[in-house]
């Protein structure tokens, strides 16, 4: 769909707080609930200010990369979608590469 | 003690950090922000403490809301989670502050900052500077217009001029504030892109010409009223001072009225601004009535008497008669007039292109009337207004192929240049008469006699 491709072309690659937000909702949680797991996640080294979470998962939600699933006491639950799935596989294809070249090029001297 | 204080606090929407230093400096001197309104912000005065605050931009934010929405509450409860709580907020405009030390910032995506920033903006402020740009540029337009057909009222006119040159700074303030906006956008842009943060916004170009402009604007405001305090009553000049604070808690009480009824923001909104408008000609409509019948118009005489005019039986109109020192009347000219009913007007505009004389000797309509005179003396300040005002001056509208001006011999007056005007080829009683410093009209019933010539050069010190 124009949406996704649009979608995966605007996060071609994700910051340390997408990813952990979109990790966080590999379960469904409420955006005060991210905060807290992605402190718990990354033991206070990603934080995640109160305006950009909310600009994170707004936008998220525009572009089809988490659902929204239900309001509870005014608090709003996401999850992630399939696409948000694909979107941190190919980050952590993305990190993965990096990390291989890194160990190849650097740690195991080959070279350049 | 009263412990509740209103402040005047300029801000501009897109300078944030401007006003979080300005609250985090009043909270150390002991002023905590409780409210804020267009122009007055109320603070509570409290014990003097370190507070943070953090000016962010909430898209669904407005006046008109009734309430705290449901996504802007989302909001306010992530903010509670980061340590932030919320104070109040301006349209889009939210404010939190802290007490914890380090409290997690309120945003900590540069990218997705100016995004939003970018996106609060784009609903607000530049649709907003956008069209009070444009209803400066027409107004400015309009009165533009006034010189068109007739630069000499308005070279002589003080306040037409003042107001010209408020509209003037005014357009290029909002251009500037829109340009200055753009520019940070852009070098925000390029800073987050190599890795940086948003460009830090508050700086010295922009305080000067923040002081600049406002000078200017309190300058021109305080001339304006000088100006109305020596040309009308002390009331009127109430009603002309009074007319920008009604208006202002009108408006405020029509949103905070339907606030408080819970209208939709798309209801209140409707409503307020037709009663603003309403509000404003209803202003406008009472200023004139009572301009009208109390007579405090902007006439700056005080010599004059009224007459009961009665043209029928049943038809009379109060005419005023004015008794002003003129240096040329009609008694000069014609002889002793016994008339009662003469006025004597005379009328100084000064400005800083042209000072216009202006005088009269004139009497209520009647068929057995006296002669009236009229005639001004203009003195030029600069050469393109000598030039500006002789081209109006001579300037024969192509309807009026039934007039014409003839030159006449300089030696009579003593002039550079002067015009007899014809009236279907016979001459009239009006006289364009150039001097090198100044130009004199003439307008006269008849066509003036050699005799009434040399009384007019002594009177006029030709």
């Amino acid at each position: 769909m124009w949406g996704d491709l649009m979608a995966r072309e605007k996060y071609q690659t994700l910051t340390e707080q997408m990813f952990y937000v979109l990790i966080s909702l590999m379960q469904e949680r409420c955006g005060v609930d991210i905060m807290k797991k992605v402190d718990e996640l990354t033991s206070g080294r990603v934080i995640i200010g109160p305006g950009t979470l909310y600009s994170l998962l707004d936008n998220f939600v525009k572009e089809r990369i988490i659902i929204e699933t239900k309001v509870e006491n005014r608090k709003k639950n996401y999850v992630i979608t399939h696409l948000g799935k694909e979107m941190l596989e190919k980050e952590y294809h993305r990190v993965t590469k990096l990390k291989n070249d890194y160990e190849m090029l650097v740690k195991g001297g080959e070279q350049l | 003690m009263k412990d509740k204080i209103k402040k005047a606090v300029r801000f501009r929407f897109d300078r944030y950090e401007d006003i979080e230093i300005k609250l985090e400096k009043l909270a150390e001197k002991g002023l905590f922000l409780e409210e804020c309104g267009s122009y007055l912000w109320s603070f509570r005065k409290r014990t003097p403490k370190k507070v943070k605050y953090a000016i962010t931009y909430f898209s669904e934010g407005s006046v008109f809301n009734p309430d705290i929405t449901d996504n802007q509450q989302t909001y306010i409860d992530y903010a509670n989670e980061a340590g932030w709580n919320f104070v109040t907020q301006l349209n889009q405009m939210q404010i939190f502050s802290s007490e914890i030390d380090n409290p997690i910032p309120f945003e900590t995506d540069e990218k997705e900052k100016l995004a939003n920033i970018k996106r609060c903006m784009n609903k607000s402020f530049i649709p907003w500077s956008i069209a009070t740009t444009l209803l400066f540029v027409l107004n400015l337009i309009l009165q533009l217009n006034i010189f068109q057909l007739n630069p000499i009222d308005f070279f002589s006119d003080s306040i037409r001029l003042l107001s010209i040159s408020m509209l003037a700074a005014a357009i290029i303030y909002q251009v500037y504030s829109l340009m200055t906006y753009f520019i940070w956008l852009k070098r925000s842009d390029k800073s987050i892109a190599l890795g940086g943060d948003c460009v830090k916004k508050s700086n010295v170009m922009n305080k000067i010409v923040d002081i600049i402009f406002m000078s200017f604007v309190f300058g021109s405001l305080g001339f304006l009223l000088f100006h109305l305090a020596s040309k009308t009553s002390w009331f009127g000049l109430f009603l002309f001072i009074a007319q920008m604070p009604i208006l202002t808690i009108l408006f405020w009480s029509s949103i905070k009225y339907l606030k408080k009824k819970k209208a939709s923001a798309i209801k209140n909104k409707a409503i307020s601004i037709t009663v603003l408008s309403f509000g404003t000609f209803a202003y406008l409509a009472i200023l004139l009535t009572v301009m009208i019948r109390f007579g405090f118009s902007m006439d700056n005489h005080m010599n004059y008497r009224t007459v009961d005019w009665q043209f029928t039986e049943t038809e009379s109109y109060t005419y005023r008669l004015y008794s002003d020192e003129i240096p040329l009347t009609s008694e000069d000219l014609y002889g002793p007039i016994d008339y009662n009913y003469y006025s004597y007007e005379k009328e100084i505009d000064n400005t800083l292109f042209l000072l216009k004389s202006a005088y009269s000797q004139d009497s209520p309509p009647a068929k057995d009337a006296p002669p009236r005179i009229e005639y001004e003396i203009l003195k030029p300040q600069f050469d393109f207004v000598y030039q500006l005002v002789k081209e109006h001056l001579l300037e024969i509208p192509e309807w009026r192929d039934n007039v014409t001006f003839e030159t006449m011999d300089q030696n009579i007056f003593d002039t550079v240049e002067a015009y007899h005007r014809y009236y279907e080829n016979t001459p009239t009683g009006e006289y364009i008469l150039f001097f090198d410093e100044k130009i004199i009209i003439l307008n006269m019933e008849e066509a003036l006699t050699q005799k009434q010539i040399s009384i007019i050069r002594e009177k006029l010190q030709i």
